[in-house]
């Protein structure tokens, strides 16, 4: 119970340099105020919650965190991708890094830079104050609520109505650690405006160094018709903790499709909540969790139907080995009046070790009459079968449960439509399944 | 590789038994294939054709209780799957799965480099290996299509069958176990799958070629024809005796257990 105060008591100063930041209009002192108000009301969850049960955080509430906005040192490599055109920003400890941005000529009514910097700006910034805030819950949800009442930085997206941003922008998450354990809370803000077309890749694979902590949100605001394809990929750091929380809010006939990619770490709990505010709105939810050693990863998500004749698709897969642990909890909501809802979850595991091990809990509140809700999940083992015919042909038994475990995976990563993209993802699970099946690259 | 010689033993089964699920399979078979020979293994459903061919590749549930399989000199048993399909043993299945997700060509590239490293030879490179590939396809009359797929996903039953001989065309192994290869081809694919073996015989390579029915040896012709029967081979002799067979049916073998080659 100490340790837990002292952990909590270590954001107090990470508070109060909040409190005296340049970037302070009154409306977002404000916010991070109620943030803070709600985070110390909610307090640190814990494992007789329901949003818990299966995964213990204690490893994060309990250890003392250094406010890693507060770190300087050397820029961080940013992780490697294809030739391919993007946009390029980074946050490092949660702080805009224009030394890492590549931001080139933007089509007009598009923008992508620092949060401090636009909300600074009169163009922007009564945009921001309206949205900030507004779709991530913080209000129930006590990490969102840590990250709200520390927002001084951030990166903002804004893509203006029937503007088509081209070219994927990344954001980089970075750590800049000098070995003590830090915490950062990043904070992204995309508002895409009617009819406008936007792909945001969030690429933590820099910010995940053993013993800190990343409690990253994002949030987006989908208007009318427009798309948004997002992709998050996190990489295989056996000492990583992560917690990542992905918020949006749809209007009619928008189309959201979020696909998290997560190779490894020690604890990494990702939430994905996404709202159909609007009728028709389209919802694709896709997840791969690669999980080795006594690695435990966790995806919470949320489709919530909150207007008529909305689709949400889901499909999660996960390949466990060692004594690893996932979980995979899938609400679908269908809210009074949605009628027409049609959703569909699919989660498929599988298990390479006896000692891995999988929860998975499909999660259906159904309060409309009309609807289509279909869920199904398996935990299954590589085929004998398969394998067998593999080295039949010469290839090592470690080899092919690679290349087995990268098909089985693969079903996920071909879901990316952007083709660079997809070919890296691709490229980078296979190095994956290389080293969790012990298989030479 | 030996050179041709021929005359030498590529492969040597002696006194094989084999229970597969606690029970006996193979009952004590012995078996000599002399190197450039073609052997046809013939016999009722229940016979232990299969598991001759399962055993040989090396499948796991199949548990030898007795006896010896020599391949090339080696102790043919002590060696995992994989070993043995680089040091030149092939199965040609009765029935390939489908791999979804596994690319029909990458598969099929890292196969062939597995072997060729084996033999101390460089990796083929991919656009050789693709000029390759497509010579020996169209030879086999398969769309190169094919290739672009999963192994062996959404193939009919004749392309899967193609798609082994293609595989084995690709692997030039020394000793070729086909297990069934003619069944659920018609006669046009039976011929052109015929033709791929064909093409494939030579003094350095050994096949035995295991088949319920006679047909296939009109197009396969076999050095040696051998009766498997309760799991011994219990009659050899010449390409004719797979013709006296089809005549008589496979209650004639079981009429003279005592018969031939194989009495030692």
């Amino acid at each position: 119970m100490n340790e837990a105060l002292t952990a909590k008591d270590s954001y107090a100063e990470a508070f109060a340099r909040r409190e005296q930041s340049a970037v302070s209009p009154p409306w977002l002192g404000a916010l991070r105020k109620q943030a803070r108000a709600r985070f110390e009301a909610l307090g640190f969850p814990h494992t007789r919650l329901e949003d818990w049960r299966f995964t213990n955080p204690a490893v994060i509430t309990r250890t003392a965190f250094a406010d890693a906005a507060a770190q300087s040192g050397s820029l961080p490599a940013v992780p490697s991708l294809g030739k391919w055109d993007r946009i390029e920003v980074a946050l490092v400890g949660g702080r805009y890094e224009p030394a890492l941005a590549h931001v080139p000529a933007l089509p007009g009514g598009a923008w992508v830079g620092g949060l401090a910097a636009a909300i600074a700006n009169p163009v922007i910034a009564d945009r921001i104050a309206r949205t900030l805030g507004t779709i991530a819950a913080w209000q129930e949800r006590a990490f969102v609520a840590l990250n709200t009442a520390l927002i001084d930085d951030g990166v903002l997206i804004h893509v203006a109505p029937g503007v088509v941003l081209k070219a994927p922008v990344r954001v980089v998450y970075a750590t800049a650690g000098d070995g003590a354990p830090v915490a950062s809370h990043p904070r992204v803000l995309v508002i895409v405006d009617r009819g406008a077309k936007l792909t945001v890749i969030e690429d933590f694979r820099a910010s995940q160094t053993a013993g800190d902590l990343v409690n990253a949100v994002i949030e987006f605001d989908v208007h009318e018709g427009a798309t948004v394809e997002h992709v998050s990929l996190l990489g295989d750091a056996p000492e990583a903790l992560h917690l990542g929380s992905v918020f949006a809010r749809l209007a009619p006939g928008a189309h959201f499709a979020s696909r998290s990619i997560a190779l490894g770490g020690r604890l990494t709990r990702r939430d994905v909540h996404v709202t159909c505010n609007g009728e028709g709105g389209e919802i694709d939810l896709d997840g791969l969790y690669v999980a080795g050693g006594d690695s435990l990863i966790d995806h919470h998500t949320t489709a919530d139907h909150a207007a008529p004749s909305c689709t949400s698709r889901e499909l999660f897969k996960g390949v466990l080995a060692g004594s690893s642990r996932a979980v995979f909890n899938g609400a679908v909501i269908i809210r009074p009046g949605a009628q027409k809802s049609d959703a569909a979850q699919q989660n498929q595991n599988l298990l390479l070790s006896e000692d891995a091990m999988i929860d998975t809990k499909p999660e259906l509140q159904i309060f409309a009459d009309d609807v289509k809700c279909a869920h199904g999940a398996t935990v299954g083992q590589l085929s004998e079968e398969a394998l067998f015919y593999l080295q039949a042909r010469g290839i090592g038994a470690d080899a092919a449960r690679a290349m087995l475990t990268h098909a089985f995976a693969r079903e996920v990563v071909n879901r990316i439509p952007h083709a660079g993209l997809k070919a890296d993802v691709d490229a980078i699970v296979a190095e994956r399944m290389n080293t969790l099946t012990g298989a030479k690259s | 590789m030996s050179g041709a010689n021929n005359g030498a033993k590529m492969l040597k089964i002696e006194n094989l038994h084999v229970t597969v699920g606690g029970k006996e399979v193979l009952k004590g078979l012995n078996l000599t294939v002399d190197q450039g020979q073609v052997h046809a293994i013939m016999g009722p459903n229940g016979s232990g054709k299969s598991t001759l061919a399962h055993v040989l590749a090396g499948r796991a549930g199949y548990e030898v209780t007795k006896g010896t399989v020599t391949y090339d000199g080696q102790d043919l048993l002590a060696l995992a799957p994989e070993l043995r399909a680089r040091k030149g043993v092939f199965l040609a299945f009765q029935y390939p799965i489908e791999i979804p997700g596994v690319g029909n060509l990458y598969f099929l590239r890292t196969a062939v480099n597995a072997a060729r490293k084996e033999q101390g030879l460089e990796d083929l490179d991919a656009v050789d290996f693709l000029a390759l590939a497509r010579t020996k396809m169209k030879l086999l009359g398969m769309p190169q299509a094919l290739l672009e797929r999963s192994v062996n996903e959404g193939f009919s039953g004749g392309e899967k069958k193609k798609n082994e001989i293609f595989q084995m065309a690709m692997l030039e192994p020394r000793l070729a176990v086909l297990d069934e290869t003619d069944s659920g081809l018609d006669i046009d694919a039976l011929k052109i799958v015929a033709g791929g073996v064909n093409a494939l015989r030579g003094p350095e390579r050994s096949m035995v070629v295991i088949t319920h029915y006679q047909r296939l040896l009109d197009y396969i012709v076999p050095d040696v024809v051998h009766v498997l029967s309760d799991g011994r081979i219990v009659e050899s002799g010449p390409k004719e005796l797979a013709l006296e067979l089809e005549k008589k049916g496979y209650g004639w073998v079981h009429e003279t257990p005592a018969g031939g080659a194989e009495a030692r």
